[in-house]
């Protein structure tokens, strides 16, 4: 069905807002790559099968990630938005007999409130939700991602219609100026400046693309919302396009993400068929088609220059950009690049306006902001705030704090080139330029919570053994500076650190920092360098003491038995892997020290704190 | 871009004019003022990736000083800029930048004159490869290869710290005409050509090429499929190219009954 002119469209619109029935019964089940790792779809199948059964009018809809990924997964019954968390395949039946037919709540599914141990039902009510504003990814609860007719049931393209018939490109690149939007994927450059610079680039042939290279340890907003929302991203593409003036664009996407490349491809393929993309849109003249380029993995490619070469068929290796790649980019062509999330907000800002958007964030950042809020943090999952909420709240309102009564040690941000934040700041507002000034950085949105368990030499170590991988190589500083810091690290962590370690740290940091060719190379110190500054004792424990305070780095602990605590159970020698352990019936229990692997694992399993690490 | 614009530039007090496009190096050679550089050469497009010419950029915007470190072979030159080649932070991360350097071609000449200018320890880091290999990485065999011969014989591979210039699969490359152009211009000395009577070898690309014998003195000068490159890009019909220099002076002086 192709959409001839804005008015068609609009009489869709009209005809699917008679339809709809805030009444109807639908079961969400979360198909996103999180719940999917816990057999998602074969809970989606029984409720198929299962829902066939009955006559009832139930819609059943496969979605995009809800978010709240630790507890997948994930059923919502709606229209009461009845939250079903760790969801298997075989109590389906009793679902759509009790709680869809007769409207019964299953106790056992329902989420327990860790504080007070009350079951909540509504999806609202629970605190992870109840904290954040969702804009951007709420509505991937409510869509089947591979159906443009949910898209556009919730509004979809009405922000694209809007910007076509009412809107000039002017006016539409200013109310992007207006809105304050930064750049969602790292560097927080204002991205109205960028498409006013690149509308105003001499050249007929322009392109726009979007980045959705996200390589970060432990981030996936934008695989999340291309998986969920693909639409979203497709609709504030075309617009980018319409204001700018171009009609070519390209979706750089890496090649790990096959759902994301799929629902992305449905997307495009649909969008085409209804008349949004392509030759010309809405019978308005304008034409714009979309690409998709997979990428092959490296994490450089992220980087605006370096996605343009890779685009081009060549070596993904940053280059020297004095003029913007707005004005020279892809081909040397006027090229505007946007991150996934950042495109995402478009649409939000062109149908609302940049006067509503305005009021949601802080002075310098607008809007709201997704995470990926992982590691020793209770709530794991995707998490939509506005801009200046305190990472106090992130972590412990919305995250749930700490696991296993741990103490809280740091946050690092940014992904790999961001900075581990240490206690003392979590009452900070996150933003783009409060987290540059402590020495993060807000990076594409990845937010890793460590506990008192986690040395921070040793995690500097690991983000750098993830660049010294990931450094394109083609500059000194980046390819021999990270691997010269790596090898200090790495020294210190096997007890071999030198007293000089931290001084030659810093000044290897302060010249990677200052004569990188890219952003990564920048960045990359920071690992290093904010473990410093926050953590400086923690070196210094391990070059001066050579100890590890938290117990991690492996050389540097020692276990040993307390003679006055062991209870002869001998259950430290029976598990333990390297026969380190020797023990006899009635016997104390004693660790060679010489053929321990130090594993930890009788540490682990003594129940009477009879096995010290030392 | 206008090239008839001049735009005005201080490098270490000293002021000159330089047209738009210029880079802080070309404006830094008009005054005589040295900058260390090898990655960088002028038939060559930039690369910016040896980093030995960075230098202090100060820049005067919304009366505020900006002052930042960059590379001066790609920088261009803005109006008003002020460079300094050798402030202390200069001095400093060259210094580093260059024991880095070293870490990967300790023996070369280049690198340890200016290890020698700019105090610099060529002990103090170790490479992930020893230094085996020679090669800093600056790309210009790569270049001179792909942008003057045309040909492409050879390229990087890999990432970061496993970077190398290698050909395809690590096979010799039909492609290579044994030109030796990537040897010429290599700042480390890094890539090793052998030429015995009938060959010419370059052992990092795995290549060796027959070479051409003179057609009027019968002694090998070239190989075989250099001689016909340069007549397919000469675009040279004339047999001049099959006598070797020494006979092609000959000839010449014949020619001009010298």
């Amino acid at each position: 069905m192709k959409i001839k002119n804005v008015e068609e469209f609009k009489n869709l619109n009209k005809l699917y807002s008679k339809q709809n029935n805030c009444k109807q019964k639908m079961v969400a089940v979360c198909s996103g790559t999180g719940c999917r790792a816990g057999k998602a779809i074969n809970v989606f199948e029984a409720f198929k099968s299962e829902l066939m059964n009955y006559k009832e009018d139930i819609i059943l809809k496969e979605t995009g990630c809800h978010g709240f990924c630790e507890k997948g997964p994930l059923v919502v019954i709606r229209p009461d938005n009845i939250f079903y968390q760790q969801v298997n395949p075989e109590i389906v039946p009793e679902i759509v007999e009790k709680t869809i037919l007769k409207g019964e709540i299953i106790d056992s599914l329902l989420f327990k409130n860790p504080e007070n141990a009350e079951k909540i039902i509504e999806e609202n009510e629970i605190p992870f939700y109840k904290g954040q504003e969702r804009f951007i990814f709420g509505s991937n609860g409510y869509i089947d991602p591979k159906s443009i007719d949910d898209y556009i049931k919730i509004g979809g393209y009405s922000s694209l219609v809007k910007a076509l018939s009412e809107m000039t490109q002017e006016k539409i690149v200013d109310e992007i100026i207006e809105s304050g939007l930064r750049g969602r994927g790292g560097g927080g450059y204002p991205t109205g400046i960028k498409w006013k610079s690149c509308q105003k680039a001499e050249g007929n042939r322009k392109f726009i693309i979007c980045n959705a290279d996200e390589g970060d340890p432990g981030a996936y907003m934008d695989r999340s919302i291309l998986e969920g929302n693909p639409h979203s991203v497709l609709e504030g593409m075309i617009i980018g396009a319409y204001a700018i003036g171009s009609c070519e664009g390209y979706i750089y996407v890496r090649a790990e993400y096959p759902l994301a490349v799929e629902n992305i491809s449905i997307a495009i393929e649909s969008a085409r068929k209804y008349g949004l993309l392509g030759k010309n849109i809405l019978g308005t003249g304008f034409s714009f088609d979309i690409r998709i380029t997979k990428g092959g993995g490296a994490f450089v490619c992220g980087e605006s220059t370096a996605l343009m070469l890779s685009l081009e068929g060549k070596i993904g290796e940053p280059r020297f950009k004095h003029t913007h790649t707005a004005e020279s980019g892809l081909y040397n062509l006027p090229t505007n690049l946007n991150n996934v999330e950042t495109w995402a907000n478009i649409p939000l800002i062109i149908n609302k306006g940049s006067k509503w958007y305005r009021k949601i964030g802080t002075k310098g950042s607008k809007g709201t902001k997704l995470f990926s809020l992982v590691g020793k943090v209770m709530n794991t999952g995707l998490v939509e705030v506005p801009m200046g909420v305190t990472l106090r709240k992130i972590i412990f309102d919305i995250g749930g704090g700490i696991p296993d009564g741990k103490k809280f040690k740091a946050v690092q941000t940014g992904g790999p080139s961001g900075g581990c934040i240490p206690e003392e700041k979590l009452d900070m507002q996150v933003d783009f330029d409060e987290l540059t000034k402590i020495g993060s950085m807000m990076g594409s949105g990845g937010m890793i919570v460590m506990d008192e368990n986690t040395c921070m030499v040793n995690i500097a170590k690991y983000f750098l053994s993830f660049l010294v991988e990931e450094s394109c190589g083609k500059c000194t500083p980046c390819r021999e500076g990270i691997y010269q810091l790596y090898k200090i690290v790495n020294q210190i962590t096997e007890g071999k650190g030198k007293a000089d370690d931290i001084n030659k740290l810093e000044e290897l940091s302060e010249m990677i920092k200052d004569c990188s060719l890219c952003a990564l190379g920048k960045t990359a110190p920071n690992p290093v360098m904010s473990t410093i500054r926050y953590f400086r004792n923690e070196y210094e424990k391990h070059i001066l003491d050579k100890k590890c305070p938290a117990g991690v780095c492996k050389s540097l602990i020692e276990f040993k038995i307390d003679v006055k605590k062991c209870t002869k159970c001998g259950l430290c020698y029976k598990r333990c892997p390297s026969n380190s352990v020797i023990w006899e019936k009635k016997q104390i229990a004693e660790i060679i020290s010489d053929k321990c692997t130090k594993c930890g694992i009788c540490y682990n399993v003594c129940k009477f704190e009879a096995v010290i690490r030392d | 871009m206008n090239k008839d614009k001049l735009l005005n530039i201080e490098i270490n007090g000293e002021k000159t004019q330089v047209p738009e496009g210029a880079t802080v190096l070309d404006a830094a050679k008009k005054l005589g003022i040295f900058i260390p550089s090898l990655c960088y050469h002028e038939a060559l497009s930039t690369y910016a990736a040896c980093r030995i010419c960075i230098v202090e950029m100060h820049m005067k915007k919304n009366n505020r000083i900006n002052s930042w470190i960059e590379a001066a072979c790609v920088y261009p030159v803005e109006d008003g800029l002020s460079v300094k080649t050798n402030s202390p932070k200069v001095n400093k991360e060259r210094k580093l930048v260059l024991e880095l350097l070293l870490s990967k071609s300790p023996d070369s000449h280049v690198l340890n004159e200016l290890a020698v200018k700019y105090g610099a320890d060529k002990n103090r880091f170790t490479a992930k490869d020893m230094g085996e290999s020679n090669c800093i990485l600056c790309g210009l065999c790569v270049r001179v290869c792909n942008e003057m011969m045309k040909i492409d014989s050879i390229g990087t591979a890999y990432r970061g710290i496993n970077k190398k210039v290698i050909t395809p699969y690590r096979i010799a490359n039909e492609l290579c005409v044994g030109c030796t152009a990537c040897a010429y211009v290599c700042p480390t000395a890094a890539i090793r050509i052998k030429e015995s009577k009938n060959n010419t070898t370059l052992e990092n690309w795995d290549t060796t090429l027959e070479m051409k014998k003179c057609k009027l003195c019968n002694k090998p000068y070239a190989p075989a499929a250099h001689i016909e490159r340069i007549k397919k890009m000469a675009d040279i019909d004339d047999d001049i190219l099959d006598t070797c220099p020494h006979c092609r002076k000959l000839k010449l002086m014949n020619l001009l009954n010298i």
